[in-house]
């Protein structure tokens, strides 16, 4: 089975960590994204599984058996680590057909012709370009040859399939025409998938669980869900689509969570939030930084305002963008100013006066920065 | 990595091995060099300073006392600068009607014009002389035609040098021009259109402040070239008894009368080697204090200048230039070969093919020479190749701490005139080999070293710029796909690099074929080459020989660019890839 674990994995390049004990296991059959701003370590850590880049600290073990280990110098080298790559630029031969491209890896493994042939065809039919085999890349759109790319890294089923921001190049409706086909690729195949992105959207459309990355460390490890609803930090909240974070100070707490009177000078807006450490569950100790009186931020989505007569906190729009099936606001709130999703009806003016409800709200100390781990929150 | 800590695994051995192979390849290739390069310069800067078997600056200083040192010099730099100037004016007027302009046959003049690029410069001389010597044809026709005494115009000396450099020198500029020109985004162009200005302010206020570093990398380029020729300067400069630093160089090397001609010529080409370094330091300058934006734009949908009335005018000017400069001197040339003997009218009754029989057939020393170069040519390109490809991947794939050494060890022989380089040989090589006893002066073997280490940057450069084609991606690819190291190469690198390698093979190959500088102070009895040796027919006067010969050498070299022009491109552009 293959089970991929990442152990300590550290990468230095002079004094410079771009990775830094890094763990993570992949277990068989599992998606796993590594999501992240560029220079966050992603594509290091990817190119450190592929045997690209030796670790300095760490090791990796695929299916139990120690294939990089900085310690015992142990570096199996790509070739024999028996996975399959999707590179950015997708790397398709220009000087070979579609057939051989996707042939090579077969012709490696010194398969007899025949079945070289057969194994080609039918990851070639797999990935929709049967018709194209004889073409070369130039002769092929982007989309295409990142097929190719992807029938090559399949064609020797490799136990684990390593997906370097493979749909970056791509216009918007063939990138998520080929987020459905890669996500059902791997639901038939049941490979284990190691999928590296920056595009947040794409991570949470595709991958069982996330891992997200920031300079050079996971932030944290879980499901879409998790990530977006209970964000370990701030800076999660913020990478995973659009979050609101606004100061706030403590000043009671109840069953439902804590109160918290929002520093916007006006001192009239209290809001009701859980803790974001606290899970489900809002009944735990208070964290030193959310005691009564300790200074938070509150994280709220903009689809968690809202708009109605009777909200607790009232504001101005300032600006709104109509986006067909919703509409876009910008609202001052005293000094602050929030965005807010709201319906298309009634469609509200620059100017006009609104009243916001919070559905659901998250407190972060206020001193924790997006650098800080907050461990592996579990799956 | 050292030797105590022996890795425990056989992967770990398997890595070490990989390591200890680039390590070997970058010994062997270093170890190439320092024979190649290092050695010769390193003996020609030593043995400037040996008078007598003594450490002494004794040929510098003669040559400081010396009055017709700063004549020489002051005729180096007068004739380099004038044909710089006007090299450079000409090739970027040219390459702007070429690129810009909406003349007619565009296509075709692109490629006459660089017709002058693909002839050696030594045989353009001899076409020169054929035309304007004291009794050269067009002497002879103004003479014959205004019944005037005195010749129009003489090519022997300081004002015929000039124009011939300018004439064989310009194509540097308007090469690199016309890429400049024509690699620009049109968009940067179109916005000043937006923005008011009309095309001639267009051309002054944006295009030309842009490409204008990279038209003074290119007029350095020319410099460089002018500065270092020797054929030129030779074949019209001897008669008049007119010496620039090549020439003089030359003629210490063979004045055997003089003590310690050999290192009192290495003294003088420090002048050169010191000029060829400033002008070399003075390149990236050039380029880097402006921003050096030449964006990659399609060339498709460029608005052309119109040029209206002046369509005719232009092309008839075009004409004429062509004709005089390219058309005349191939004529003359032709002419002379077919000629009973060099002086009689162009009647029918004196036309013959005999040169070209006794060119071919009746001169063993002719024959040879064909062998000679052909071989050197053909050997020193296959050699150049295959070291880059080494140098180029080694360059691309491992990171040295000595790339600056290594690229300046590479650029050398290029960088410096081939007077220099010869010099330099004979120098190190004069004496046998210690150990083997094998001595290289007097051999073939000396032409063809130094022919490799001359060329060598033609290849490098060449494949250099292919294996920038091959991102790394591509052999990672390859590598992910179960193929080894050596595999990923022979299976993906070669492949795609294989255009840039058959035309760097070219690139080395066409110079060295009609190659002179180098082999007219390297050759020995039976080792003639092909420039050797129509040097050596002209100077002797038997000019309707060398005639021939050099009829048949530039129809070979033009055959040659012409037709792996074509073939090149065509095969590059079956592999348009991304990259």
């Amino acid at each position: 089975m293959a089970e991929l674990s990442l152990e300590g994995l550290g990468k230095a390049y002079g004094p410079v960590w771009a990775v830094r004990d890094l763990s993570l296991t992949i277990h068989d059959g599992e998606f796993v994204t590594l999501l992240g701003p560029s220079g966050c370590g992603k594509t290091t850590t990817l190119r450190m599984i592929a045997g690209f880049v030796p670790p300095t600290t760490g090791r990796i073990v695929l299916a139990g058996r120690v294939i990089s280990s900085a310690e015992d110098r142990i570096a199996v080298p790509p070739e024999r680590r028996g996975m399959g790559m999707v590179f950015q630029s997708y790397a398709v031969w220009p000087h070979m057909t579609a057939l051989g491209n996707v042939a090579y890896p077969a012709r490696r493994a010194g398969l007899p012709r025949a079945e070289m042939e057969a194994r080609s065809r039918r990851v070639l039919e797999l990935v929709k370009l049967d018709g194209l085999a004889s073409r070369y890349p130039h002769e092929l759109s982007g989309g295409q040859q990142q097929r190719i790319a992807l029938a090559r890294a399949l064609v020797m089923e490799p136990a684990v399939l390593l997906l370097d921001e493979p749909l970056s190049n791509l216009d918007a409706k063939l990138r998520e025409e080929m987020r459905f086909e890669i996500k059902d690729l791997q639901a038939r195949l049941g490979i284990t998938v190691v999928y590296v992105t920056h595009d947040q959207a794409e991570a949470m459309a595709l991958s069982g669980r996330i891992a997200v990355m920031h300079t050079g460390r996971i932030v944290q490890v879980g499901s879409p869900v998790e990530l977006y609803e209970r964000p370990a930090d701030p800076f999660v909240g913020s990478f995973l689509g659009v979050a609101n974070f606004l100061p706030g100070e403590v000043t009671g707490r109840d069953e439902a969570g804590l109160r918290v009177r929002l520093l916007d000078g006006t001192g009239a807006h209290v809001v009701t939030v859980r803790d974001a450490a606290a899970g489900a569950g809002a009944a735990a100790a208070p964290r030193p930084g959310l005691a009564i009186a300790g200074r938070v931020l509150v994280c709220i989505r903009p689809e968690a305002f809202r708009i109605g007569p009777n909200g607790d906190l009232r504001g101005r729009v300032l600006r709104h963008t109509y986006l067909g099936n919703r509409v876009d606001y910008l609202v001052q709130l005293g000094t602050l100013t929030v965005r807010v999703e709201g319906p298309t009806s009634p469609l509200l003016a620059v100017g006009d006066e609104v009243s916001l409800a919070v559905q659901a709200a998250l407190a972060y100390p206020h001193s924790t920065s997006a650098t800080t781990s907050a461990g592996d929150s579990g799956t | 990595m050292d030797a105590v800590s022996l890795p425990r695994t056989g992967t770990g051995w398997r890595q070490t091995a990989l390591r200890a192979g680039l390590l070997f390849a970058s010994a062997v290739v270093g170890g190439i060099l320092l024979i190649l390069v290092f050695y010769p310069s390193a003996v020609l800067v030593l043995q400037s300073f040996v008078v007598e078997g003594r450490l002494s600056p004794g040929h510098y200083l003669r040559i400081a006392r010396d009055a017709a040192t700063y004549q020489v010099l002051a005729n180096s730099l007068v004739v380099s600068t004038w044909a710089t100037a006007g090299g450079t004016a000409l090739g970027v007027i040219l390459a702007w009607l070429i690129s810009r302009t909406d003349l007619p046959g565009r296509r075709l003049w692109r490629t006459i014009l660089l017709l002058p690029y693909m002839i050696p410069p030594f045989i353009g001389a001899i076409a020169w002389v054929y035309l304007l010597s004291p009794v050269g044809y067009a002497n002879q026709a103004w003479m014959a035609l205004t019944g005037s005494p005195d010749p129009l115009f003489v090519i022997y000396g300081r004002t015929g040098i000039i124009l011939v450099l300018i004439l064989y020198g310009y194509p540097i500029v308007y090469l690199v021009t016309l890429g400049l020109f024509e690699r620009m985004d049109p968009a940067l162009e179109e916005a000043a259109r937006m923005a008011r200005a009309g095309p001639g302010r267009v051309l002054w206020d944006v295009t030309l402040p842009l490409i204008l570093p990279g038209i003074l990398a290119g007029a350095l380029l020319l410099m460089m070239s002018s500065l270092a020729n020797f054929g030129i300067p030779a074949i019209l400069g001897f008669p008049a008894r007119y010496f620039v630093l090549t020439t003089r160089i030359y003629a210490t090397i063979l004045n055997f009368d003089l003590r310690d001609n050999l290192r009192a010529a290495a003294a003088l080409a420090m002048w050169l080697v010191v000029i060829a370094a400033v002008l070399m330091r003075l390149q990236p300058l050039v380029l880097r204090r402006r921003r050096f934006v030449v964006v990659g734009g399609q060339a498709t949908g460029r608005q052309q200048v119109a040029l209206g009335r002046w369509r005719y005018p232009v092309v008839a000017a075009l004409a004429v230039f062509v004709a005089v400069s390219v058309v005349l001197p191939l004529v003359a040339v032709v002419l002379t070969s077919l000629i009973r003997a060099y002086g009689l009218p162009p009647a029918r009754e004196n036309l013959t093919l005999q040169h070209y029989a006794t060119a071919l057939f009746g001169i063993p020393k002719v024959h040879r020479a064909v062998v000679n170069s052909l071989a050197l040519a053909a050997g020193s390109a296959t050699l150049i190749v295959i070291l880059a490809a080494g140098i180029g991947y080694l360059q691309a794939r491992v990171r040295f701490r000595a790339a600056g050494i290594l690229d300046l060890l590479i650029t050398i022989p290029y960088a410096v005139p081939g007077t220099v380089v010869a010099l330099a040989m004979i120098l190190a090589w004069v004496r046998p080999i210690p150990f083997v006893g094998l001595r290289l002066y007097d051999t073939i073997w000396i032409i063809l070293l130094a022919y490799v280490a001359r060329f060598l940057a033609f290849g490098v450069r060449t494949v250099t710029a292919g294996l920038a084609q091959v991102h790394e991606s591509l052999e990672e690819a390859a590598r992910i796909s179960g193929a080894r190291p050596l595999d990923a190469f022979r299976d993906v690198v070669l492949p795609i690099i294989r255009p840039s390698l058959v035309s760097g093979w070219f690139l080395a190959f066409i110079p060295a074929v009609a190659e002179l500088t180098l082999s007219i102070l390297l050759y020995s009895a039976g080792n003639e080459t092909l420039g050797v040796v129509v040097f050596g027919l002209h100077d002797e006067g038997k000019i309707a020989l060398s005639a021939a010969i050099a009829v048949l050498v530039t129809t070979l070299l033009v055959g040659i660019n012409l037709l792996t022009r074509r073939a090149l491109e065509a095969e590059v552009g079956n592999l348009r890839w991304r990259s």
